[in-house]
């Protein structure tokens, strides 16, 4: 047992007289103190930590949807909670299920200020939310140091479950690693061989990843870079940017932008009139960007997490309550925050404990297929899901709906998108200590 | 290949909004010798201005819907204008107000302290439209055509090539907005007001004129033009509550100290030099676009403090 | 005590009782290195366990955390030096942001590619600080008023963008740095995690459990962070009282009265802005302390927005006083950090983005209305009370403590 956990299991008592806690907790003293277990009372707190705003304030308020109709189905059924053996209504390991939630401002700094609070004032024994990968290694960082676990919602960067990567952390989504095994073979299908491409990205990890993955698998298949320029994250006026762009050299566009940045850059290279001389591709799609550029979008490829078209049960099931409660298609930001949520659950529930350490190896090396994306393994090398990934293209505008405004025209599978643990962003990944080696 | 027309399109249209916010700073600055931080804040209502007319103007459930018997005949475009008119006039008495009520009891106060009680303000404002609209950024409202006419896509120009027409139709717009209260400072007695009074104030004072009401009506004038600023800037740029401290309040300054304080040629000419470098760098370099702006600002005041135009420092 | 005070009062005496002995004692230096030490420690205590009876009482948050006195601190240091600036010479600087997050940046590098040293890295923040400061200081210095502010905030800028953007490979650009990313984290001397609390460091030296409350048990880098804190409190008490500190405080006043006496301003108004660029450093070095294994980001420490945080800290807690700026930086990173997260119960109602606004109000009525801010406000109503339980005589015809004589010409 590590030194930390005896000192705080007797010390957290006090001169104010709470010495009767010590050894209570209801029952659940099987493991020592660890970050913020265990969870004292009949209720147990989430922290929804998600951008309300800044560029991606969107999808940080989609996610805050899903969670809290998560919260719901928890607390009184409904859901995958009817459909997962592992769920049952009535909270978790009977504890009724708060949240609290927070602004991360779309910017690190502001996510891990929100996040110890969640953690030291809140005791939130679970993390989750963040758009923008370097948000979301920010405040996983924090919560590897703090014993507190965090499921990572929407972070498409390979630094997540890559150099960056911590054992307190998992991530459902792909990443751009596996978008560019995807999408590379395709777009050389789509546009031939010997292309010139222009990379266009935003200046932080998650625009730098897609640069280098996009670059790696095209390049592999005798494309070539003309030039990648960065852009600031939160950039609303691109035109200087498009104006850049060389039309002679430059065959295919690649814009490598997320949220409000798509929703400017698209149309704004569009306005530019570069789709006259060139193709664009949007790496990673989003429902935000199609809405804003979508008159024209016909044909723009890409990849997403899911799409709310995707036929099982589970995808339907999801669908279905979510616009029951919020009267719209989820988008699939929404879906990552909906199974965030639910699989924390389902592990905690199957480790019959919060003891972090016990959830986490619960969720190592599960494979798992009721998330709506069909079948998944969250590995134990890198905690990353290797998934199937979802190749999309803009519809014209004669077919689009309020909801649809993207079809899903492949789905690469999990073993070519996917890498071996000593692969790709794997390969640079230690996740660090469970906190109860010493046991 | 860089091309130098499409580099002066860019600067002129950044410049055009930098002159407006620093032609509103500066008249209230030199004729009242009031420091207003809360300038940015102006911006900021201005461009929600905006935001709301030709949101809930042009959207049939919008909230405004009552008013307008067939929303349907206000296109999008037209609710851009509905939004050029309401702006000013808002804007204009917000201005008056804040001469009352914010200014007034500060102009005896030192100038640290009008700094800090006008960042106050600024901090304030842009709560308050945080929590009443929400924090999310906004996209911008750009209008698809005005008057008949399609100011959206883009247009082949000799020499530019290909570039997005609505931009040209800012250039226009604040160029029109420059020239007119270029007019109405050199032409009017209210004109007159604010250049004797960037003079010398007592003087004013001395020959009669009810310099109380000049003030209202030069801060009010100064907000408009914040306003319209805003409403411009919100056509280019997402509408988020931080714009105005980010975008609007820090160019204002740098426009008015490189202009010289209290010139309103000053604040033209010095904000269409600032976009004009801000706009070389953001094609040659656009990572070092911004630390050359400022470092341009920073010489500039270490060699010519006067400004361009001006012809005494405030505050020494 | 109170008997003390009636007894005596109204009759002049060579005795001066226990009050106006407070008062006086006040002023001496090792008063206030005492009175401060015995504040930090007691600040974590006051922050987390006090305010937190609230918590179980009425259930509402008012607790700080573990964490917070430490980032309190971290400002409160540049508060107390930019009170040198902005309180005594009168310069408003709106460039402090960019000597605190160099001085962060340069802490944390230190701690990466050097030695994890948390007493070093703390150094070499300062020293990075204090370099950028003099060439700053020296330009800005030139111009006064609002063109002063511009200037100190177009250098403080030009930093920020160039971390943000080119300065990437350095400062690794909007991802954010991260300070002490070494096995093991900060410790010092190499053998004692900054991170580990006293009952930690007790358990490790005896083997014996001590158990101590959460504000109690702070860390041993919180402990680290107090002394350096003192540190920087005397110093700056010790610069304000001294002849030095006057001619700032003259030149705050009235500048060309300085000059005409044939003093050399420009050299004041320089090492002014220079020493506090060396709290900024600490401040700043003890920030990246603070994030050991977290993010450092440009957004949090070089943005000029950050530089008219710590002008609300300073204005808000007190110009031209010691404990001011310490008391602002109190009471903005606990509306910051703590108010935000309160619920107020019945209603419900989540005060979170709100605080801002709270903030925002608050600093706008006490600039207004308590030109001297809380610290001010308070210590005027502490000098009524004095004046009422104290002898009457405050000019008196009583002897007058030595220190208190001496001091006459200070203000704190």
């Amino acid at each position: 047992m590590e030194r930390r956990d005896v000192l705080k299991g007797a010390g957290a008592a006090g001169i104010a007289g709470l010495a009767g806690c010590i050894g209570g907790g209801g029952g659940s003293s099987e493991y020592p103190e660890l970050g913020n277990y265990p969870v004292e009372g009949d209720e147990v707190t989430l922290g929804f930590n998600v951008p309300q705003s800044g560029a991606y304030a969107s999808e940080g308020n989609d996610e805050l949807r899903a969670y809290n109709l998560a919260v719901e189905h928890l607390n009184n059924g409904g859901g995958w909670v009817d459909m997962w053996d592992d769920l049952s209504s009535g909270g978790i390991l009977d504890k009724t299920v708060t949240s609290v939630s927070g602004d991360t401002a779309t910017d690190p700094a502001t996510a891990e200020e929100s996040a110890t609070q969640m953690i030291r004032s809140d005791g939130a024994i679970m993390i989750t939310g963040g758009v923008s990968s370097s948000v979301a290694i920010s405040q996983q960082k924090l919560c590897q140091q703090e014993r507190v676990q965090f499921m990572s919602c929407l972070t498409h960067s390979n630094a997540t479950q890559g150099a960056d990567c911590v054992r307190y952390g998992f991530r459902e989504m792909h990443n751009a690693y596996m978008t560019g095994k995807a999408l590379a073979p395709i777009l050389v299908d789509q546009f031939g061989e010997d292309q010139n491409f222009y990379s266009m990205y935003a200046d932080y990890t998650w625009g730098t990843s897609n640069r280098d993955s996009m670059k790696e698998f095209l390049e592999e298949r005798g494309w070539n870079q003309v030039e990648a320029a960065p852009t600031p994250l939160g950039t609303s006026d691109f035109s200087p940017y498009m104006q850049d762009v060389p039309r002679e050299e430059t065959d295919v566009l690649l814009l490598i932008h997320f949220g409000a940045d798509a929703a400017n850059s698209i149309p704004a290279a569009f306005d530019a009139g570069l789709d006259d001389d060139m193709e664009i591709v949007v790496p990673l799609y989003d429902k935000i960007a199609a809405n804003a550029a979508s008159d024209n979008i016909d044909g723009v490829l890409g990849t997403v997490d899911w799409n709310w078209q995707v036929d099982n049960e589970y995808s339907n099931a999801f669908t279905e309550a979510y616009r029951e409660a919020e009267g719209t298609a989820p988008s699939y930001a929404a879906r990552l925050a909906y199974s965030a949520t639910m699989r924390y659950a389902a592990a905690v529930e199957r480790a019959e404990t919060f003891y972090p350490p016990e959830v986490i190896r619960e969720m190592e090396d599960q494979t798992y297929s009721n998330t709506g994306i069909g079948e998944a393994e969250a590995r134990a090398c890198d905690h990353q899901s290797m998934r199937d990934v979802y190749v999309v293209e803009g519809l014209p505008v004669e077919e689009q709906t309020d909801d649809a405004l993207l079809s899903v025209v492949g789905t690469t599978d999990r073993d070519t998108a996917g890498y071996a643990c000593d692969a790709g962003p794997a390969a640079n990944c230690e996740l660090g200590t469970y906190g109860d080696e010493d046991n | 290949m860089v091309d130098v027309a499409g580099i002066l399109i860019t600067g002129l249209q950044q410049g055009a909004i930098y002159a407006l916010l620093g032609i509103g700073l500066t008249i209230i600055l030199g004729t009242m010798q009031f420091l207003n931080l809360a300038h940015g804040a102006l911006y900021l209502v201005g461009a929600y201005t905006g935001l709301l007319v030709v949101r809930e103007i042009s959207v049939q459930e919008g909230a405004l819907a009552g008013i307008v018997a067939d929303p349907t005949a206000f296109g999008i475009g037209s609710s851009f204008l509905v939004a050029l008119v309401v702006t000013p006039i808002l804007m204009f008495a917000i201005g008056v107000a804040m001469e009352r009520f914010v200014a007034r009891p500060l102009y005896d106060r030192s100038e640290v302290e009008q700094l800090l009680l006008t960042f106050g303000l600024a901090l304030i404002v842009e709560e308050l439209a945080r929590q009443l609209i929400g924090s999310q950024p906004f996209s911008s409202y750009a209008p698809e055509e005005l008057f008949g006419v399609v100011v959206s896509g883009q247009a082949n120009i000799p020499f530019v090539g290909q570039y997005p027409r609505w931009r040209f139709v800012v250039i226009g717009l604040t160029f029109l907005l420059i020239g007119a209260t270029y007019l109405v400072i050199e032409r009017t007695d209210f004109g007159m007001v604010v250049k004797a009074g960037t003079r010398d104030s007592e003087m004013v004072r001395l020959l009669g004129i009810d310099i109380t009401r000049s003030y209202a009506l030069v801060f009010g004038v100064g907000a408009a033009l914040a306003g319209l600023a805003g409403l411009v800037g919100g056509t280019i740029i997402d509408v988020a509550p931080g714009i105005g401290t980010n975008n609007a309040l820090v160019p204002a300054f740098l426009t008015v100290v490189v202009g010289g304080a209290g010139s309103v040629v000053g604040a033209i000419v010095g904000g269409i030099v600032l976009g004009m470098v801000a706009a070389v760098f953001q094609f040659q370099a656009p990572q070092w676009s911004q630390i050359v702006l400022f470092g341009f600002v920073a010489v500039f005041l270490l060699v010519r403090p006067e400004g361009l135009f001006g012809s005494v420092e405030v505050g020494e | 005590m109170s008997d003390d005070a009636r007894t005596d009062g109204g009759t002049a005496t060579a005795d001066p009782n226990l009050v106006d002995r407070l008062v006086a004692a006040k002023h001496s230096e090792r008063f206030v290195a005492v009175v401060s030490l015995v504040g930090l420690l007691a600040m974590p205590f006051l922050l987390i366990d006090v305010l937190g009876v609230f918590d179980d009482l009425i259930g509402v948050g008012l607790g700080g955390f573990v964490g917070l006195p430490t980032l309190i601190l971290a400002f409160g240091i540049v508060a107390v030096g930019y009170n040198l600036l902005l309180g005594y010479t009168g310069l408003l600087s709106f460039g402090h942001a960019a000597l605190f997050g160099a001085a962060a940046y340069a802490a944390g590098i230190f701690s990466n590619e050097v030695v994890a040293s948390p007493v070093l890295a703390i150094l070499v923040g300062v020293v990075a600080a204090t370099l950028l400061a003099w060439p700053i200081g020296f330009l800005s210095i030139r111009r006064s008023g609002v063109y002063f502010a511009v200037l100190t905030l177009t250098f403080g800028q030009m930093l920020y963008f160039y971390a943000f953007g080119p300065g990437a490979w350095l400062t690794n650009g909007d991802d954010g740095y991260t300070p002490f990313a070494v096995p093991g984290g900060a410790e010092i001397a190499g053998a004692v995690p900054t991170s580990d609390s006293l009952s930690d460091l007790f358990f490790d030296l005896t083997g014996l459990t001590l158990t101590l409350t959460d504000g109690l048990d702070v860390t041993v880098g919180y402990v680290l962070t107090a002394l350096i804190g003192v540190a920087a409190i005397v110093t700056a008490h010790r610069i304000i009282k001294s002849p030095y500190g006057l001619i700032l405080k003259a030149i705050g006043q009235n500048e060309q009265r300085v000059a005409f006496i044939g003093m050399d301003v420009f050299r004041y108004k320089l090492m002014a802005f220079v020493l506090s660029g060396v709290f900024a450093g600490a401040g700043g070095g003890i920030y990246a302390l603070s994030k050991a294994g977290l993010t450092v980001h440009p957004n949090a420490t070089l943005y000029w927005i950050v530089s008219g945080d710590f002008v609300i800290m300073t204005a808000l807690g007190g110009v031209g006083s010691l404990a001011g700026p310490l008391l602002g930086a109190v009471v903005f990173e606990y509306i910051a950090l703590v108010v935000q997260g309160i619920t107020i119960p019945i209603i419900d109602f989540q005060i979170g983005s709100l605080w801002r606004l709270l903030l925002g109000l608050a600093f706008v009525l006490v600039v207004a209305f308590f030109p001297d801010g809380i610290y001010g406000a308070l210590s005027s109503l502490g000098e009524r009370i004095a004046e009422r339980f104290g002898t009457e005589s405050p000019t008196g015809d009583g002897p007058r403590p030595v220190e208190d004589v001496e001091e006459t010409g200070g203000d704190d």
